[in-house]
């Protein structure tokens, strides 16, 4: 029955879609629930559309999304220029973010930090990493520890900014075992990725920062 | 079943003129009611002009069995279960325009937990299908030109195959 009515309805006059017509937070929440890629494509369904997804305030490269563009595409150089790039195009306050990152040569750690000094004023509230990239000098684990405190006044300056009431601030950065063969060798032999590779199977968060 | 006896009956009346009669305790996981029941505006009947009774029965039967409480820890394993279940029953409607309806009605009524459950519902619904068959399905129209069409798919060739 409504089949019939909405093709009729296409093929007449170009009706508003039941989609389109929701409420831009509604949309967005929508969005939200989708994979970033599939959140992205929704760019290309109208012109209505091109910037609807641009609005999503939750930034989620997880595995799913690093196996997708792992499939797509054979150079690992674009993972990191494909954050970079997204952050930017994102057109209001960044309150998730989550961050995985494998072994992977091509990561700078002035990138990541850059990411997170970038959100740090965009308002973001968490932030949680599966940092898996082994470095040998003061790989990027070690300068997250450091970041993620610098990042916690940095955020709620701005929290207060905003609200203008006392804000609280928790931190809570999981090591693993990975973080402390860190410490004690300063190199990274075999098994040590071995764990922290496993580690990333369950995608438990090695940092994880909460800011309320 | 907490409090059923002494709790205050609240009236809502659909779009379409019917009237429901929910307890109040239950009703207040709306927060546009909850707001105005603080105001002092739900002594008469509450009108909700943007929800046909159909719907609002069904967010009815929703936030009726989000409101009973476990009696204890026991209990409340198997009625988190149930609940998941019971979800995962409730957006499968028969019509797609129902579950649409549902997302409206829980915008509007502001109840968090299910306007995130029938948003997830529908992103389910499309996670899977091509830029052409959302189209289709949700009778988009595509008002791009090839030319600009092939230029925003360019902007983010990464996430087109």
């Amino acid at each position: 029955m409504k089949g019939i009515r909405g093709s009729l309805q296409a093929s007449k006059v170009a009706q508003k879609d039941v989609i389109s017509t929701m409420p831009e937070e509604v949309i967005t929440n929508i969005l939200h629930c989708l994979p970033l890629q599939d959140a992205v494509k929704t760019s290309i369904l109208s012109k209505d559309w091109k910037f609807k997804w641009t609005m999503i305030t939750q930034l989620v490269f997880d595995k799913n999304f690093y196996d997708y563009l792992d499939q797509n595409t054979d150079n690992e150089y674009f993972y990191p220029k494909i954050i970079s790039r997204l952050l930017f195009l994102l057109n209001g306050a960044i309150t998730k973010f989550f961050l995985y990152l494998p072994y992977c040569n091509e990561v700078d750690v002035e990138d990541i930090n850059c990411w997170i000094i970038y959100l740090s004023k965009k308002g973001i509230k968490e932030f949680k990493g599966s940092i898996l990239t082994p470095y040998k000098a003061g790989g990027p684990f070690l300068s997250l520890f450091h970041i993620s405190s610098k990042l916690s006044e940095e955020a709620s300056k701005y929290n207060k900014k905003e609200t203008g009431g006392k804000q609280e601030t928790t931190i809570d950065v999981r090591k693993n075992k990975y973080s402390e063969g860190m410490h004690e060798n300063g190199i990274q032999d075999e098994d040590k990725s071995q764990e922290a590779l496993s580690l990333s199977e369950d995608e438990e968060p090695t940092i994880a920062v909460k800011l309320s | 079943m907490s409090s059923s006896s002494s709790s205050k009956m609240i009236e809502l009346r659909s779009s379409d003129g019917e009237t429901f009669h929910v307890e109040e305790t239950v009703v207040l996981q709306s927060e546009t009611i909850k707001q105005m029941i603080d105001d002092d505006c739900a002594n008469a009947a509450i009108p909700l002009p943007n929800v046909t009774s159909m719907t609002l029965a069904k967010v009815i039967e929703y936030i009726k069995k989000h409101a009973e409480k476990p009696k204890d820890d026991d209990d409340k394993k198997v009625a988190e279960e149930d609940l998941k279940k019971f979800d995962a029953e409730f957006v499968k409607v028969d019509q797609e325009s129902m579950l649409f309806d549902l997302v409206r009605a829980a915008n509007y009524l502001n109840i968090k937990s299910l306007l995130d459950l029938t948003c997830q519902a529908v992103a389910d619904s499309i996670k899977d299908l091509s830029v052409e068959e959302v189209r289709k399905k949700f009778n988009i129209q595509n008002d791009f030109t090839p030319e600009e069409e092939a230029k925003v798919r360019k902007e983010n060739a990464w996430a087109f195959d």
